[in-house]
């Protein structure tokens, strides 16, 4: 199927309207929107690609297949359902795809923080704060008199979000965290900054530094921890593949900032993936070895084929897919680099891996073993967790201290 | 547990003969295989009856040894761990089929149709006690006075202790020897293991924190939590440890449709309060309530009884909470609104906004107003407004044309003037319409529900909203009608404020008739109680003599008051778009 996919692929990005169709519609022959992971996965793709199709110039009249092939198939546009808050706790425990990077990170949060009174911790996560009542619970239970907490959230303000979209608006889920803390005796301040991946996050970054400047008594590492917690969100800035002149490595230069700031400990979980070719087909391929895993996972733990969560959780995959294979430039924001490529932007900003601790380790051995069967963890070099599935990459998790 | 149970029970046993025994036994381990060292064996066509729990006891109780310490005459059964793992020890004489159980034997004689003598046991058959050793030597019960008094027992001694696991859980990888304690763990693996008081379980801890934090049972319980006592304390991060939680970091208690007060930034509530803003020490903060207690006579009282009735109550009008004079920070609800000062505008020009853990907001952060978050004066929202006008308008209905003093609304208990922060705002608006006689016969007329004092300004709000809107053209234009509001309130957060209050000022309006004289500013009539109810969108609503006829008079308005309604309800969505 993969080859059926790459011919279809490259059918398309030549302009061969009529090939391009009658792989697209051998494709829809095979791989049911309902079928076994395989065929779902192929599916994925095949709507992407049709996607793109309908927007590449001669390949015009694929609109309309494209448009006969979501209604034969009842396939409705990908509308994100708008997670409560409720909702998305239990989905993002789903599988350990999120979890894991929660508590290697939570942990090596925890093991920096030890003596700060105060800790300002910044959260760049795609799950919108999910991680934070763990890490809440973690901080109440490890210190007696627990830091304050200082949250700062960097809100999207695009239009286009990626999925999983909250149906309410972070200052009620701050607010929420902030109840939640005080449940737990723990001091904690909320604060939304709006800011986006699409400058850099840029805002959040100037508004870090006038709050240093404002309050140097403040500043680290003098009483007060500076936490950066990126979670799949720093793939969204853009890489060299969309640089201009102006900012020839966008994602090199946020890390410079980050490592200006001086920070306590930057935690870096993303996933272990390649998408950030510009060929299309390379990225196909890459995207495909790669997505072949959630749809795989899900099977084991969401047997029910109609059940909500599931197509939730299949639709976001799906929203990703189609943002790799479908969008160019600007509305491409998926542009995940393999760990390695990962690791040598924080060498080369001046960061230095900081281990986690046979503690973390076992907790989250422990927390995969709560799970269903062929999540595994992996460690490399030393210093990297790496989540498995089946043996596969699929998320790692780094946690660096200024070098 | 189970294995020693079974093992105690089976041991009671001892005085009956073995048929009983193997009743007993299967009853209480309800285990159809038992796997060999050899390798699976498939079941016996013998299904078990239902498990009996093991409370279960045949009538005549017998005395249970120790397990491990046998009655000393009994019969010490040793049996090589092939026999012992056998599974049909049983022998028919008659066609030697083996059977796992003696139960089972005695059936399957049956059908041989043996003469009836043959049938029964032999009679003098001595039943004597039999225990078993494990055959491995280096078991404890190797020994025989150590022997285990079941087979079954010994069977699954022998498995567990020195046998292969074979039988594994797949939610948690643990794994059994025995079957019967494999299907007894995973009846339990991560079954139930937390629960939140919303009622969902959780088998696994961080899921639950998870759910936990978000859960709307959370809110309830800490809104009924009795707030404390808050000093005011400066926001700097470098505040040592503080103590607290307790802190009141004056702060844009924001939620939702508060977004506007973020916006709401540039505009200096005062000009005391501007300078005030860089470092929210209760100092600057006092100084924000001295301002506007200077303005607002009755605010402190205002705030004691508004506070006081904060506590369980959702439908705090904004202006009832913010920045409460530094006397009544101690008071119940009082830490609810003292955020309500600027916030850092240091920190960025453009919006942030900061909540504090204070003790009494949460209250407030009930999922079902929104609204209702303490803002300064200026900052007051539309829908808060609106509600607060609702209830206003519901003091108006109730008693129409009479003194609503001490009336009580559904919602908060008014202190006796209600006076909005608007009304401090000092600014061109106010001067000029500062009409304090007004604000004194409305104050007096008001009277309960507070509606008076609020009512007056309100009117004279509608009234300049209402003349905006017309100045502006219909459906407040953001850049039209707001910007004359900001001017008109130095941009306290008037824009939104305004338009709301346009529309409240009916209900303000309506509040102050006395006898039934109503006010009419620029020949219109204030908006009644359904109608500001109606334009709110609230649903039904006491209606007054004069709904209909006010109705159609005020259609005009209403249009352009609720296209302005809507417009901040729409920019409230977006707090970041400016204002």
């Amino acid at each position: 199927m993969e080859q059926l996919l790459v011919h279809c692929a490259n059918a398309i990005q030549s302009n061969d309207a009529t090939l391009a169709q009658q792989i697209l519609w051998v494709l829809n022959n095979i791989a049911p929107p309902d079928g076994d992971s395989n065929q779902r996965l192929t599916c994925a793709f095949l709507r992407a690609l049709v996607a793109r199709a309908a927007k590449t110039g001669t390949c015009k009249i694929l609109a309309t297949t494209a448009a006969r092939y979501c209604y034969n198939n009842n396939l409705l546009p990908l509308s994100t359902h708008r997670f409560s808050a409720i909702e998305l706790a239990t989905f993002v425990d789903l599988t350990p795809w999120h979890r894991f990077g929660f508590t290697a990170a939570n942990a090596a949060i925890l093991d920096s923080i030890e003596g700060y009174s105060s800790v300002h911790l910044v959260d760049l996560t795609s799950t919108h704060c999910m991680q934070i009542p763990t890490l809440i619970d973690a901080v109440a239970s490890r210190f007696e008199s627990p830091p304050l907490i200082k949250l700062t959230v960097a809100a999207p303000t695009d239009s286009s979000l990626r999925p999983p979209v909250l149906d309410l608006s972070y200052e009620e889920l701050g607010s929420k965290l902030v109840n939640f803390a005080r449940s737990r005796n723990v001091a904690m301040e909320f604060r939304v900054i709006p800011s986006t991946h699409s400058d850099g996050f840029s805002t959040l970054i100037d508004h870090l530094r006038i709050h240093h400047l404002l309050y140097p008594e403040a500043t680290p590492p003098a009483a007060e921890a500076l936490v950066i917690n990126c979670h799949m969100m720093l793939h969204y800035i853009e890489d060299e593949s969309t640089a201009t002149i102006a900012s020839p490595s966008p994602r090199d230069a946020f890390l410079k900032s980050i490592r200006s700031l001086e920070p306590t400990v930057v935690v870096v979980v993303d996933e272990d993936v390649e998408l950030t070719a510009g060929n299309l087909v390379c990225r196909l391929r890459s995207a495909f070895n790669y997505f072949w895993i959630p749809f795989d996972a899900v099977d084991a733990f969401l047997p029910a084929a109609g059940s909500k969560q599931r197509q939730w959780y299949e639709a976001e995959v799906c929203w990703r897919i189609e943002n790799v294979i479908a969008q160019e430039g600007m509305q491409r924001v998926e542009r995940a680099e393999g760990k390695a490529r990962w690791v040598q932007r924080m060498r080369n900003a001046a960061f230095r891996e900081a281990a986690f601790g046979e503690d973390c380790v076992a907790e989250v051995r422990g927390m995969l073993g709560e799970h269903a069967a062929g999540w595994g963890l992996k460690k490399e070099e030393e210093d990297q967790l790496v989540l498995t599935w089946k043996g596969h990459n699929v998320v790692f998790a780094t946690a660096w201290v200024p070098a | 547990m189970m294995m020693m149970k079974s093992f105690m029970f089976q041991q009671q046993q001892q005085q009956q003969d073995q048929e009983n025994m193997s009743n007993l036994t299967t009853s209480a381990s309800g285990e159809a295989s038992v796997s060999s060292s050899g390798g699976r064996v498939d079941q016996n066509n013998y299904h078990p009856p239902p498990e009996i729990p093991p409370s279960n006891q045949p009538p005549p109780k017998k005395k249970r040894n120790m397990p491990g310490n046998p009655d000393p005459d009994s019969e010490v059964i040793s049996l090589s761990p092939k026999t012992l793992m056998a599974t049909n020890r049983f022998l028919c004489e008659i066609c030697n089929k083996g059977f796992q159980r003696d139960q089972n034997l005695q059936l399957h004689r049956r059908g041989h149709n043996l003469p009836w003598k043959l049938k029964q046991r032999p009679k003098n058959e001595v039943v004597k006690k039999k225990v078993y050793v494990c055959p491995e030597p280096s078991c404890v019960h190797h020994d025989p006075s150590r022997a285990l008094g079941d087979l079954t027992g010994i069977k699954k001694h022998f498995s567990r202790k020195h046998g292969e696991k074979k039988w594994k859980c797949d939610k948690c990888s643990k794994k059994y020897a025995v079957q019967s304690d494999w299907k007894a763990h995973s009846k339990t693996c991560g079954t139930r293991e937390y629960r939140c008081d919303c009622g969902t379980l959780f088998s696994r801890r961080d899921s639950f924190i998870t759910h936990r934090a978000f859960c709307d049972a959370l809110a309830e319980e800490s809104a009924r939590a009795i707030p404390t006592a808050t000093d005011p304390q400066m926001i700097l991060p470098s505040t040592p440890s503080s103590s607290s939680h307790l802190q009141t970091i004056p702060q844009f208690n924001n939620q939702g449709t508060n977004n506007n007060n973020n916006n709401f930034l540039h505009y200096p509530f005062s000009s005391s309060s501007s300078q005030s803003l860089k470092k929210e020490d209760g100092s600057g903060s006092n100084n924000n309530n001295h301002h506007m207690m200077d303005n607002n006579g009755n605010f402190g009282l205002l705030l004691n009884n508004g506070n006081g009735s904060n506590s369980g109550s959702r439908e705090l009008p904004p202006w009832l909470a913010s920045c409460p004079p530094a006397g009544l920070r101690g008071v119940g609800p009082g830490p609810l609104h003292p955020h309500h000062h600027h916030n850092l505008s240091s920190s960025s020009p453009s919006s942030s906004s900061i909540l504090s853990s204070n003790p009494a907001n949460p209250s407030q952060l009930g999922p079902a107003l929104p609204n209702f978050h303490p803002a300064s004066g200026p900052h007051m929202s539309a829908t808060a407004l609106l509600q607060k006008a609702a209830q206003m308008g519901a003091t108006t209905a109730t008693t129409p044309g009479s003194k609503p003093a001490g009336l009580m609304l559904a919602g908060p208990t008014y202190p006796d003037r209600y006076v909005p922060n608007n009304n401090n705002a000092g600014f061109g608006f106010a001067s000029s319409v500062s009409r304090d006689d007004v604000g004194t016969t409305n104050n007096n007329a008001g009277g309960g529900g507070g509606g008076g004092g609020g009512g007056g300004l309100f009117q004279e709000m509608m009234n300049y909203s209402l003349s905006a809107a017309a100045a502006g053209g219909a459906g407040f234009d953001d850049d039209g009608a707001m910007a004359s509001f900001e001017d008109a309130f130095g941009g306290g957060g008037g824009g939104k404020a305004a338009a709301a209050a346009g529309g409240d000022g009916g209900g303000g309006g309506g509040n102050n008739e006395e006898g039934g004289m109503t006010r009419d500013f620029l020949g219109l009539r204030p908006l009644t109680h359904s109608d500001l109810l109606s334009l709110a969108g609230f649903g039904n609503c006491m209606n007054n003599d004069n709904a209909a006829e006010q109705q159609q008079q005020l259609q005009q308005q209403r249009h352009s008051s609720s296209s302005s309604t809507h417009h901040s309800h729409e920019s409230q969505k977006q707090p970041w778009q400016g204002n």
